[in-house]
């Protein structure tokens, strides 16, 4: 690592984290929650998918204007769905793939809104500017891991090794948010959009009811002298000579007393009103039903603030698209939709927000049968706290080689996703001056708000 | 220290304090010729038994006939461990799927002769996986790695195999490669066949491959159609730079990006991913392009899909007219010959075999394996993992403050555990590990594996700036799970999804500080901290179980600890 991506680093550390005595907080359990609650005294929850691959959002939110149409079908070749197929969005002259129609639905309710043509900048940017040459851009533009570390970072610089949603943390904790078991909660590995430097992201499963807990770990399994030797281990651990051991020591006794709070709390919790579909090649459905049970199971772990991930995959479609990516569509759009409803279930639709995110959007133009890696996309927005039924921003103009064309429909985005995130992190309690913080990039946007959040 | 057994510990204390001397000692008389040949920098052994029982020995080690993998290892009489164990339990958990009790005894009957280990490991016939599930009327993908990696002995060439599985990534998540197991079993023994092999021609035919074609779909890409706008797929492309050769960033010989005013120099722009895209249209299934069903051979050059004409990549013109072959030879060749490529993947592997932290001295040292193996050829990867596994860094004795090795990958727990216990997956049982362990063979989320090589977690280890790709997978669930998976299998529940036997552990089990250093031997290479034995006999004597309920009892907190998820 060289200098510049240390002092990055550390500047980024001493302003969000300036109020952070300790490091890592695990400790205070769920009964400091409530006594550090006080700032906060309502309940929050984010919910991002993540659109793993880069998703064409370009074939499911399509123009139905005659005019607009026409341009979009000649740059998509044979990719463009049916205009008669669309189902329409209100007043807008844009329609949704009839394998998302559900998305129409939830739009027209006033539950959803788009933001158009959103994704990684470094600053404003028109086609004449990106032809010069001699702008900033986002490094190594179109390429997977690095457009995807980008979004998650908020950094263009490419050396935070910290996402905006592990720093809102970091803030949130700084402002006496309660902090336990965690804040950032995901399924599979661990992911850059919510790492922090104060509290640690924590996995949900998919299996049994969201949370593991050790074989033996309850009296009279026969495992429980194993359970409080390995234990006594970890402990020991912690003070290893080598950091590796260190560190896997603590990750050993974080799941062992997370899980302890998470467990008592999702017990509680009644079976949830909506059966959501899940099938067995996209599990989306089930990881939806995992966090609305964390939702719903809220007051038992004293949480105030909630930030889930979680990540749909298989949008990398540079082939077989016409057969792929309606069933994406289609997973995609009926998940929203179960969730929405079961917030309502649970009363709190207008306290969750769900917003969509990928790394970059795909070339309007086709490669045969599918799509590559292309840049601005649309995406997203759910929830009663939304300004809802409403297209944000700009859309493009949909011709190759148009206003918009960075070469091959490579859509140049006219919001940056900077914009999008700090409008959603300021309706979760994210305060001004932190959002520049937390969004080291958006100073270099004058509009920081794109209004779709209701206050 | 527990007060039933002090002595034990004591002597060990001391026998530490002497090995560490004589291994100064060994390194001060061998510091004279560094610049000699490899071979002759291994580390010797005053234990040493000659060369003459070397080569009977290497006979025995090598020969499939052996028993070695359906006994049980034998259990020796001894108390404590030499110091030539330790270094050979070490080197094994490095070089193989698993340190197993039985290697350990002939590696240091053969006085630790590393190098001729390696010769012997190049040697060996490689374990096809795709015959192997025909011999053994294996049904699914996954039986058949545990048994190639797990029963058999080619395990250099199995453990290179599964490396390179990891940078040149093809996973069987698209349901049309999850429909096709038996393509995608000639995918792994094409990494397989390479593996101690020269990495231009695994370039080759990974990038000629079906599944790596439908993977990353440069099947089917073809020129620009001006009919539909439709233009050449920049997929492989794109991944075969980023991932398989040059990486993104320009590097110097010890891995470490190049920077100009401060900044990291890009190895290609997307014009170069444009043409690259160009150059490799034109290929699609033996039988046919497009709609093609076969999936037995690699893809062949379809010439009316080719874009023929004239192609600028990385400053080399490709001129019109070449077909896609020939087109193909020259951009692999061109990759392959980029100064990026051996530090690029020479680091990768290190991380994959020895540790995530190399030193920008061991990464140079390596790459320039790569880059010549001292005759001349370039990519020879039996000469490369040599040079890894022989490397002063990885050989010289541990510091235990130091931040060296690796975080072990939960598979390789597995395999270690099985490999030393005759562990067998239950018949019939289609057995997922990335449920428990977020990895599997070929099973990766994405082409960028389960985890990034310069993936560091938050914390301590950010902090001091050191990476720990396997920590990416190492969640507060997954570590859960993970230890559940090993709890069953070890206490030999009815959820565990395969078998082991004990019995050689049991058989020492009444002796409770042999059997925990038999397990220090076999699975931390004598790395176990002093605390740590201590507290496991503590638990082990709380306790008024039987031998087979203690040797269950101390496995999994072995298998289970810190120090153990740590490969040093």
């Amino acid at each position: 690592m060289n200098k510049k991506t240390m002092h990055r680093r550390a500047f980024l550390r001493s302003c969000v984290a300036a109020a952070l005595g300790s490091s890592v907080l695990y400790t205070a359990g769920v009964a400091g929650n409530a006594a550090r609650a006080a700032a906060f005294d309502d309940y929050k929850a984010l919910v991002c998918v993540y659109l793993a691959g880069g998703a064409d959002s370009f074939n499911m939110i399509v123009p139905t204007e005659s005019a607009g149409y026409a341009d979009y079908a000649a740059s998509r070749g044979g990719l463009a769905p049916r205009r008669d197929d669309l189902k329409p969005l209100r007043g807008v002259g844009y329609g949704v793939h009839p394998d998302a129609a559900k998305i129409a639905d939830l739009y027209n309710a006033n539950r959803l809104s788009v933001v158009a043509n959103c994704g990684n900048l470094v600053r404003p940017l028109s086609a004449e500017e990106y032809r010069s040459g001699n702008v900033a851009l986002p490094p190594q533009l179109f390429s997977h891991s690095d457009q995807q570390r980008l979004w998650m970072s908020g950094d263009p610089t490419g050396g935070s090794l910290d996402g905006w949603a592990g720093r809102i943390a970091d803030h949130l904790v700084a402002r006496q948010l309660p902090a336990d078991p965690a804040i950032n909660f995901n399924f599979g590995g661990i992911n850059l959009l919510q790492s922090g430097s104060s509290v640690s992201q924590y996995s949900l499963t998919r299996q049994g009811k969201g949370y593991v807990t050790l074989h033996g770990a309850k009296p009279g399994s026969g495992g429980q002298r194993s359970i409080d030797a390995y234990r006594a281990l970890a402990r020991q651990a912690r003070s290893a000579a080598n950091p590796l051991v260190r560190e896997y020591a603590r990750i050993q006794l974080r799941a062992m007393e997370a899980v302890t709070s998470i467990q008592a709390a999702l017990d509680d919790v009644p079976q949830l009103a909506t059966e959501f579909t899940i099938s067995d090649e996209q599990k989306f459905g089930r990881d939806l039903e995992v966090v609305a049970q964390m939702i719903a199971a809220r007051q038992g772990l004293g949480a105030r603030r909630q930030i889930f991930f979680i990540r749909l995959g298989g949008w990398d479609t540079h082939a077989n698209q016409a057969s792929d990516h309606p069933r994406l569509l289609q997973t995609l759009a009926t998940g929203l939709d179960e969730f929405n409803r079961e917030l309502d279930e649970l009363g709190v639709s207008s306290q969750v927000t769900t917003f969509t995110a990928t790394e970059f959007g795909r070339t309007l133009s086709a490669n045969g049968d599918g799509t590559d890696h292309g840049w601005g996309g649309h995406h997203l927005v759910m929830g009663a706290a939304v300004d809802g039924g409403r297209i944000v921003g700009q859309m493009p103009d949909w011709k190759l080689g148009g206003a918009d064309d960075a070469g091959k429909g490579r859509v140049i985005p006219s919001t940056s996703n900077d914009q999008y995130s700090a409008t959603l992190a300021r309706w979760f309690g994210v305060s001004e001056q932190s959002l520049g913080t937390i969004f080291p990039n958006l100073r270099n946007f004058s509009d920081t708000d794109l209004g779709f959040m209701k206050l | 220290m527990h007060p039933n057994y002090p002595a034990g510990n004591l002597l060990k204390g001391i026998f530490r304090f002497h090995l560490i001397f004589l291994v100064i000692l060994l390194i001060s008389t061998l510091s004279g010729c560094v610049d000699q040949p490899l071979e002759q920098q291994q580390v010797s052994d005053t234990s040493s038994v000659g060369n003459a029982a070397l080569d009977e020995d290497s006979e025995q080690f090598v020969n499939p006939t052996s028993d070695a993998s359906t006994q049980p290892p034998q259990v020796g009489g001894r108390s404590l461990f030499t110091a030539s164990e330790e270094a050979a339990s070490r080197f094994l958990s490095q070089a193989t799927f698993g340190a197993r009790s039985d290697d350990i005894l002939r590696l240091v009957e053969s006085g630790n002769n590393f190098s001729a280990w390696i010769n012997r490991q190049i040697a060996v016939a490689p374990t096809f996986h795709r015959q192997l599930a025909q011999q053994q009327g294996l049904v699914h993908r996954m039986d058949v790695w545990w048994s190639a990696v797990v029963d058999h002995d080619d395990q250099l060439r199995q453990r290179m195999a599964w490396a390179l599985s990891q940078i040149l990534v093809v996973s069987d998540f698209p349901t049309i490669l999850r429909n096709n197991q038996p393509a995608m079993l000639d995918y792994y023994d094409l990494l397989v066949r390479h593996a101690l092999g020269n990495y231009r021609q695994l370039l080759e035919d990974v990038t000629l491959s079906l599944p790596m074609g439908i993977y990353l779909s440069m099947k089917d890409s073809q020129k620009y159609d001006p009919a539909t706008g439709a233009h050449p797929d920049e997929n492989y492309a794109r991944e075969v730079m980023q991932l398989f050769t040059i990486g993104l960033w320009q590097l110097d010989q010890t891995g470490r990006r190049v920077l100009k005013a401060g900044q990291p120099i890009p190895t290609y722009n997307q014009k170069d991913v444009e043409a690259l895209a160009r150059i490799f249209s034109g290929w699609g299934s033996a039988d046919a392009f497009k709609w093609g069903s076969d999936f037995t051979r690699p893809m062949k050059a379809w010439p009316d899909y080719h874009d023929s004409g004239e192609k600028i990549f990385l400053g080399h013109i490709f001129p019109a007219g070449q077909t896609a072959a020939q087109d193909m030879q020259q951009a692999l060749d061109i990759l392959f010959n980029h100064p990026n490529t051996p530090p690029f993947i020479s680091r990768q592997l290190i991380q994959r075999f020895v540790t995530s932290n190399p030193s920008p001295e061991y990464v140079y040292r390596i790459a320039a394996v790569f880059k010549d193996n001292g005759r001349g050829v370039r990519g020879d990867l039996a000469a490369v993992v040599r040079a890894i596994l022989l490397d002063d860094e990885a050989r010289r004795p541990r510091d235990a403050a130091d931040a060296f090795g690796k975080l072990r990958e939960p598979l390789l727990k597995v395999t270690h555990l099985w490999r030393n216990y005759s562990g067998k997956v239950k018949a019939g049982n289609y057995w997922r590990p990335e449920m428990d362990f977020l990895q599997a063979p070929m099973r990766s989320p994405t082409v960028f594996n389960f985890y990034r090589p310069d993936f560091s977690p938050v914390g301590e280890l950010r902090d001091a700036e050191l990476e720990a790709p396997e920590f990416g997978i190492t969640t507060t669930t997954s570590i859960t799970t993970a230890t559940n998976t090993l709890f069953s299998m070890i206490f030999a529940r009815w959820d565990a999804q395969s078998s082991i036997d004990i019995a050689p552990l049991i058989s020492i089990a009444d002796d409770p500080e042999k059997l925990v250093d038999e397990l220090d031997l076999v699975f931390l290479a004598g790395a176990m901290s002093e605390s740590m034995r201590d507290r496991i006999l503590a638990s082990l004597l709380q306790q008024s179980s039987g031998p087979e309920q203690r040797a269950r009892d101390a496995l999994y907190l072995v298998i289970s600890s810190a120090e153990y998820a740590i490969q040093r």
